[in-house]
């Protein structure tokens, strides 16, 4: 994909999709918005949980590395 | 009407020894951490001439083996990895047209004012092109800590590896092509 491409696709997406889509686009690739930290601190102690626990034989990058 | 091969790239990976024979039949699992470099992905060490690659993955094997402030070992035998890459959409972040698709969807997105906690990660950022625009592979070039750098404290902001994130490893990794460079024990923690 060329970058004229990719910015017509960027363009046509963000001006296609409302706040509301955009921010349900993000949550699934982990954002966190202001409005989430009630649901966040509820779930806080699952969501530890599942994330340190979720088996991966990848031996990734972290940044807390 | 003849289709193009898409572009390969040689990547090595370090891990535990007793995962290679699910990496071998299974190919590779992306962990789904929010705390990886260039999102949720399964990354390599690139095959470049300007670095030393297929060490750089020894070194993280053998770091990822031990635990801050413990002198036991996650696993006591490393394995480096030699993976054939297939990137069928390429983000090629090492080039100028790369970086400006990166910047551009950054801009676009905080020019939305969304209420977002914190600042925009680079992860997030692209995850959201990942899975909006169908980039298969991401290259990058980054400075790490390797084991020179770790025990000379050296910090810096000019790369020394260059990084590849495959984010969907059973249409970019051929697993029949994986080879199993190197293995040896992991050294004790001092």
């Amino acid at each position: 994909m060329t970058l004229d491409q990719f910015t017509s696709k960027l363009e046509a997406k963000m001006t296609a999709m409302s706040d509301e889509e955009l921010m349900a686009s993000l949550r699934k690739v982990g954002c966190k918005f202001l409005d989430d930290s009630v649901v966040e601190s509820f779930w806080n102690e699952d969501a530890f949980e599942v994330g340190w626990s979720a088996a991966a034989n990848s031996n990734d990058l972290a940044l807390a590395a | 009407m003849s289709q193009t091969a898409p572009p390969e790239f040689i990547g090595y990976h370090g891990c535990n020894f007793e995962d290679v024979g699910s990496i071998q039949t299974q190919n590779f699992i992306i962990p789904q951490r929010d705390d990886l470099w260039f999102g949720k992905a399964a990354y390599f060490f690139a095959e470049c001439t300007v670095y030393h690659s297929a060490e750089h993955a020894r070194f993280w094997a053998i770091k990822s083996a031990k635990i801050k402030g413990d002198h036991r070992l996650k696993y006591s035998e490393f394995a480096v990895l030699k993976v054939v890459i297939a990137a069928s959409d390429l983000l090629d972040m090492t080039k100028d047209e790369g970086k400006q698709m990166f910047q551009r969807t950054l801009d676009a997105l905080r020019s939305r004012r969304l209420p977002v906690s914190g600042e925009w990660e680079d992860q997030i950022v692209i995850d959201f092109m990942i899975s909006e625009f169908d980039f298969d592979v991401l290259i990058n070039d980054v400075y790490s800590r390797f084991e020179y750098e770790f025990v000379n404290n050296v910090r810096s902001h000019v790369p020394n590896c260059r990084i590849i994130s495959v984010y969907k490893p059973q249409t970019s990794i051929d697993t029949s092509k994986i080879v199993v460079l190197s293995t040896g024990p992991v050294p004790p923690t001092l």
